[in-house]
């Protein structure tokens, strides 16, 4: 797999304080990212690590294959767009004005594609509207335009939907899920919404304590929380066989555990399984969320 | 560098601070030549053009510095500074490309004090305004030094601290710290090797002036004698040194004559001082800034 952004054991420190502690990541390309972790977990640090705002006290990460001691690393960040924490604009200037002061900081050659940028984030009726007097929501769509003007390839957002209405997070949403799908651009969101991650992230990297607990895709994780009744029997051998024979979905946990996938009657089964001399000991529902796998694998947590 | 300045000068442009400095500085201009046409008027004596023609150079530090503290105060606060790094603009060519936009606003507030002084000073005082102007070439120089000096002090502290309002106040009670410092360095260096004395003829006793012994102004003398306020050997070249390196006394030479009692304003020391502060004062900003960590 193709990843544009990696990290080997990156570790920054405030003093005493580790905000990363060997953190490892990989996000592929093309991916809608989602690192979730709770508040002061480290998300920010690295997106600010990334970004070169600050520096890393120990490990490595690499940009589109070049490291971050390579030279080379600063004319790579010009294919990232990122807006940390709060979106990076001048409150006493127009949005268009934003746009365009940003233009001038990436050199481009004319303002073209000012007016098409702010359509694309709908934007385009402003005016003259200082950003001081924008909304919340507008601010962070402003701010996504202003990552957007070098037209990056990996886009990285920390917290895009934090404080937001409703509206402003539909809104945030859909311009995440079309800049993904239009113009194949990566995205990383950093975010403890975990609901509205669900409804995006391609890819998960769960943080605690600036380490990373589990890095899964969707797909993956999807089938860890689908809808499933875990059975503890004498012999998973034997129980193959019978959901074989009933043509059930399954998985083997482990010599004595398998989850049964699909709508099953209790008593059919039973009684399929003493038929092949196979005791059932025990038969639970399982149905997690992605709240709840959250929760399992940090261990639980005020702010997730 | 390039997109850095270009960026930068499109929102000086656009600054409303920018442009009410600039019309402040303006009416200064236009208000010290009314003054100076009241004085005129009133009768006072009209000694040097130059402490008219240069009175901005007094506050530019000041002015310099709380500009500095809100025009690059503003990419922290509003976190633009970090649209700057993110698409990957060197640290160093960032400070220096604020480094050089502070100063072109420095000067700028010097041009609009300059256009002040030659528009509204001849309708208010007509060709007075171009009397006592002496050498206007070497002037212009020492305000341009002056003006750099200040502005790399500045840069230095908006860039170094993060949060805007400190950065202001710092930068303001530096500037007229440093512009305290250089009026003393520079009245030390001012002071003349002879002062006058008066003693009583009568009685041969040192007395001050006063009601009572200028009654009797037949008893009075007044003899030169050395001036013992007057610098000289080590601590006259440290004072030169000091003063040829604070941006105020190269500003408040600029109302001075040529040579006073002395001192020569402006010679290899001051421009050597300047260059020597300015790469010492960016520098050390410099190597604090790369290593900083930015929100």
């Amino acid at each position: 797999m193709d990843y544009c952004l990696t990290t080997n054991a990156l570790c920054k420190h405030y003093k005493d304080f580790k905000a990363l502690n060997n953190l490892s990541m990989h996000v592929p390309k093309g991916a809608i990212y989602g690192f979730v972790g709770k508040n002061g977990a480290g998300k920010t640090t690295l997106i600010r690590l990334i970004c070169g705002l600050q520096m890393p006290t120990a490990g490595s990460f690499t940009l589109y294959g070049v490291g971050n001691t390579d030279r080379r690393i600063a004319r790579c960040r010009r294919r990232i767009g990122a807006v940390v924490e709060t979106p990076s604009v001048y409150l006493d200037a127009t949005a268009k004005e934003n746009i365009k002061e940003q233009y001038r900081v990436l050199g481009m050659p004319s303002f073209g594609g000012v007016d098409e940028l702010l359509a694309f984030v709908g934007l385009e009726n402003t005016g003259k509207k200082k950003v001081r007097n924008f909304s919340l929501g507008m601010r962070q769509r402003l701010g996504i335009a202003i990552a957007l003007c070098g037209e990056p390839d990996l886009l990285m957002l920390d917290e895009p939907v934090n404080g937001l209405d409703p509206q402003g997070i539909i809104e945030i949403r859909e311009l995440i899920l079309r800049l993904n799908r239009e113009r194949q651009i990566t995205v990383l969101i950093s975010s403890h919404i975990l609901d509205e991650l669900s409804r995006l992230a391609t890819h998960y990297g769960f943080i605690d304590k600036g380490s990373m607990v589990r890095e899964i895709s969707a797909d993956e994780l999807e089938a860890e929380c689908r809808k499933c009744t875990r059975i503890v029997v004498s012999d998973t051998r034997l129980l193959c066989m019978a959901l074989d024979r009933i043509g059930l979905e399954y998985r083997v946990v482990s010599s004595a555990e398998a989850d049964v996938y699909g709508e099953i009657r209790a008593a059919d089964l039973v009684h399929a399984l003493d038929a092949a001399g196979c005791e059932t000991i025990s038969m639970h529902e399982r149905n997690e969320s992605l709240e709840t796998y959250y929760i399992n694998l940090i261990g639980g947590g005020k702010n997730a | 560098m390039r997109n850095l300045l270009s960026a930068n000068f499109a929102r000086l442009w656009r600054s409303r601070l920018f442009w009410i400095v600039e019309a402040g500085v303006f009416a200064w201009g236009v208000l010290a030549y009314y003054l100076l046409r009241v004085n005129t008027a009133n009768g006072y004596p009209f000694v040097n053009g130059n402490s008219y023609f240069f009175n901005q150079m007094t506050f530019v530090g000041v002015t310099i510095a709380c500009f500095s503290g809100l025009f690059i105060g503003t990419e922290y606060s509003d976190g633009t500074m970090r649209n700057k790094i993110n698409v990957g603009h060197s640290r160093v060519t960032i400070y220096l490309a604020n480094l050089v936009t502070v100063t072109c606003a420095g000067l700028a507030q010097f041009a609009a004090y300059t256009l002040a002084a030659l528009t509204a000073g001849p309708l208010l005082t007509g060709d007075l305004v171009w009397s006592k102007l002496h050498s206007l070439p070497e002037t212009f120089a020492l305000a341009f030094l002056s003006i750099c000096t200040s502005a790399a002090i500045a840069v230095l502290i908006s860039m170094v601290v993060q949060d805007k309002a400190k950065a202001v106040l710092l930068n303001a009670m530096l500037s007229i710290l440093i512009l305290a410092a250089g009026a003393s360095a520079l009245k030390g260096l001012l002071q003349p090797p002879m002062t006058e004395r008066v003693y009583n003829a009568g009685t041969g006793e040192y007395a001050y002036a006063s009601e009572e012994n200028l009654g009797d102004l037949e008893k009075l003398g007044i003899e030169m004698v050395p001036n013992p306020k007057y610098l000289s050997g080590t601590e006259r070249k440290v004072y030169e040194y000091i003063s040829a390196v604070l941006p105020t006394s190269l500003a408040l030479s600029c109302s001075l004559d040529e040579v006073e009692n002395g001192y020569d304003r402006f010679s290899g020391l001051q421009v050597f001082g300047t260059l020597a502060a300015v790469a010492v004062l960016s520098g050390s900003g410099i190597l604090v800034f790369r290593k900083k960590d930015l929100k």
